[in-house]
């Protein structure tokens, strides 16, 4: 048996415009990764944003993916990471159905994931959650005897433990003929 | 800069973009008016300095641009309108982007309230042209053009160069605004918006140490060198280490052919003592190239003895495909002038005489009056050498590279990433107004050069005086020979007919030659030499010519194929 692929976090800060998007997401395509969980929001800079994925694959591949990113013209970091570096948050939002009878037992389960109740009818929850995908998951099950109406759940934001961790690239070593001595 | 008019001047977009033209030193584009694009063409004859050639499709269109920018150095410029006019421009622009040439397509768009409604000649062409650019931008107002059009001449040609896309809507080119000329002697570079690389320190220290250590080491050039300008120092490089030198398919002419030095091209078809002496190094020095499979047939056994520094612009090539135990990511000309500089100095002797070992008769390979080497030889000898040949896509291509005697620095322009049949005659007419004066041959097949023979009426019309040559053997003939070698004979879709060649010629009105037999080459090629515009010479050579040797697709290098299998039954 091979080894399961180790999964690793791409994270790209990119110009805020569509068209950079357009091109970061075609050269993933292109790469045809397992890629999981995109999620797309505003960076700590203005003027740019921050795209955050999963990635199972081989690390090498992963690199080939991130140096071609690096030389895209929109394109200002790529720090790739093995997940365990990293703390990773997904948000989910859902909408329950409950009952007079069930709503005790309802309350509980979210009580115990720790989701916030957003909007309340008589039949209908809105509620929403935020942990790694393995919590939501558990939770999504928790629910399933309740009757999930929808779900909506986005990709999931990564934070590197440590500043260290962040350092970016992580190829092959590569000297800048500046560095050359004479 | 002449022509620049006064600060204060209100024009309309089509002609500031005459103007931006004019700014980055544009003298030539090559295009095809439409209607997304006749502000544009409505505009241009106001400026002269402007020279339009007008090609019989956007696809010549754009390999003419790249033709003219890989024998500049400058960027070539290609105009089209929108729709199909952008789409025929796709393959020159993929063709641009493999081989890294600095190309600036500008095309028509529909106006901006038609954008998205499906309109009349309306496509996405960034859309279509995002993975085949090096960049593409869409000028959505008049106020963006001077930036926008300044940035993509600066993308298209800083660090590793390759082909940008701008699309400017019709409209767009219709609004007007005050013309503000670039102050300054250099364009405004874009501000870098690059993500930044580390650079491990020690590298070039290591690099040091391996060359003085190894005893096989193994020069491989590669295109970068041509675009670097590094060919002296790449030189310096491998007369000091006494250190063989091959060059990729890209990098023949940045080595000088019969220098002591030099082996030739290695891979598919590169010859056998070239891929022995891979396969056999013990360090491989690999400037500006960047191991593509048709380099390196099997990864797995490719090189299986060498360490490898590699040396390249694009901090992206460095591991990509072969493990490499030092990178140094710069110019090459840089690199190599500190690396020729801090090596000791020895003479690798012993490791060319076991290489020399490796040599076969090349002349072994080639049979027939009408050999491959024989039409090259004489092409040579009647131009002194003093040209640049410019071939298509398949075995013609092979024998081009490996055959014709290169000895001037980038005088060999060919399509080798994306293996773009069609490309030479329309490359030629570009290459002709990079070098006006000197003489240009497009060598095709006869497959190849259906696919684009349309341009000898753009020859004829604006005067260029490229060179045909055909090598005419009635077969897609790379083609057939794989069929021959891997597929039983069966000869699919690969017997091509062609026209009557002379009588083509005479019909667009330019000389034209049948060469049947060898005592007929010099004469032809001479002849048409001698003709003011255009010419063409057919070369009928043999139908079953083999390019030799070969390693089969996903092969080693140290199993070359030889001779042609034994004529077995046709598959049924």
């Amino acid at each position: 048996m091979s080894q399961p692929l180790p999964t690793l976090v791409l994270t790209v800060a990119l110009d805020d415009d569509l068209l950079t998007l357009n091109r970061v997401v075609g050269i993933m395509r292109r790469h045809n990764l397992a890629v999981g969980g995109l999620a797309v929001g505003p960076g700590p800079k203005g003027g740019q944003s921050r795209l955050t994925c999963t990635v199972a694959s081989d690390p090498g591949a992963v690199d080939r993916m991130a140096n071609a990113l690096r030389k895209t013209v929109g394109v200002r970091d790529v720090t790739t990471l093995p997940e365990s570096a990293c703390t990773t948050r997904e948000h989910l939002l859902l909408r329950l159905r409950h009952g007079p009878s069930r709503l005790s037992a309802l309350l509980d389960v979210l009580a115990l994931y720790e989701a916030r109740i957003l909007e309340e009818t008589p039949e209908e929850l809105v509620v929403e959650a935020t942990g790694a995908a393995p919590l939501l998951g558990s939770l999504l099950r928790a629910l399933e005897p309740y009757g999930v109406l929808a779900q909506v759940r986005g990709g999931a934001v990564v934070l590197p433990r440590t500043a260290v961790a962040a350092t970016g690239r992580d190829g092959p070593p590569v000297a800048l003929p500046a560095a050359i001595p004479a | 800069m002449g022509g620049i008019g006064p600060v204060h001047e209100t024009l309309s977009g089509a002609q500031i973009l005459c103007r931006l033209l004019e700014e980055q030193g544009v003298e030539v584009m090559f295009g095809y008016p439409g209607g997304a694009i006749m502000p544009l063409y409505h505009a241009l004859p106001e400026r002269p300095g402007l020279r339009h050639i007008l090609t019989r499709h956007e696809q010549a269109a754009a390999h003419a641009a790249d033709g003219y920018a890989r024998a500049s150095g400058r960027p070539g410029v290609c105009i089209a309108t929108s729709g199909p006019g952008a789409t025929n421009l796709v393959t020159g622009l993929a063709t641009a982007q493999m081989d890294s040439s600095p190309v600036v397509a500008i095309t028509g768009q529909v106006a901006r309230a038609f954008i998205g409604r499906d309109a009349f000649q309306e496509t996405d062409v960034i859309g279509i042209t995002l993975p085949i650019t090096k960049h593409s931008v869409v000028v959505e107002d008049i106020t963006e053009l001077g930036p926008k059009v300044r940035e993509a001449f600066h993308i298209a040609t800083e660090g590793r160069p390759g082909p940008v896309l701008v699309d400017v809507p019709k409209d767009v080119q219709n609004q007007k605004a005050e013309w503000v000329p670039l102050r300054g002697t250099a364009a405004v570079p874009a501000a870098d918006r690059r993500a930044g690389f580390e650079a491990p320190p020690g590298s070039f220290t290591e690099a040091v140490r391996l060359l003085d250590q190894a005893e096989r080491p193994l020069l491989i050039v590669g295109r970068g060198v041509i675009l670097g300008n590094a060919y002296a120092e790449v030189r310096a490089l491998a007369e000091k280490v006494g250190m063989p030198v091959i060059t990729t398919l890209l990098g023949i002419s940045a080595f000088p052919d019969g220098h002591p030095l030099h082996l030739g091209m290695p891979g598919m078809h590169g010859e056998v003592h070239v891929n022995r002496a891979i396969q056999q190094a013990d360090l491989l020095v690999a400037i500006g190239m960047r191991f593509d499979d048709r380099v390196t047939g099997n990864i797995a056994a490719f090189a299986p003895r060498a360490k490898v520094i590699h040396v390249d612009l694009d901090p992206a090539e460095i591991g990509k495909n072969v493990a490499v135990t030092v990178g140094l990511v710069g110019q090459a000309r840089d690199v190599a002038a500190r690396l020729a500089q801090a090596v000791r100095p020895r003479d690798c002797a012993a490791w060319r005489d076991e290489i020399s070992g490796f040599r076969r008769d090349r002349r072994d390979a080639y049979r027939g009056d009408m050999a491959p080497e024989t039409i090259l030889d004489r092409i040579h000898e009647v131009t002194g050498g003093d040209c640049t040949i410019v071939s298509d896509v398949g075995q013609h291509q092979m024998w081009v590279a490996k055959l014709y005697p290169y000895q001037q620095p980038n005088s060999h322009i060919t399509s080798g990433g994306l293996g773009t049949m069609g490309f030479a005659v329309p490359a030629a007419m570009g290459v002709h107004f990079a070098r006006p004066g000197k003489p240009v041959w497009a060598i095709s097949g006869d497959g190849g050069f259906q696919m684009n023979m349309q341009e000898i009426a753009t020859m004829v019309q604006e005067g260029i005086p490229v060179k045909m040559a055909i090598f005419n053997n009635g077969y897609l003939g790379m083609v057939r020979q794989w069929q021959q070698f891997f597929h039983g004979r069966r000869y699919s879709a690969t017997p091509i007919w062609s026209p009557d060649y002379v009588k083509l010629a005479e019909a667009y009105g330019i000389a034209g030659y049948r060469v049947q037999h060898s005592g007929q080459i010099e004469a032809a090629v001479a002849q048409a030499l001698r003709e003011p515009g255009p010419a063409l010479v057919e070369f009928l050579i043999e139908q079953e010519a083999n390019v030799f040797p070969m390693i089969p697709p996903g092969g080693s290098l140290s199993e070359p194929i030889e001779s042609a299998p034994p004529a077995a039954a046709p598959v049924a």
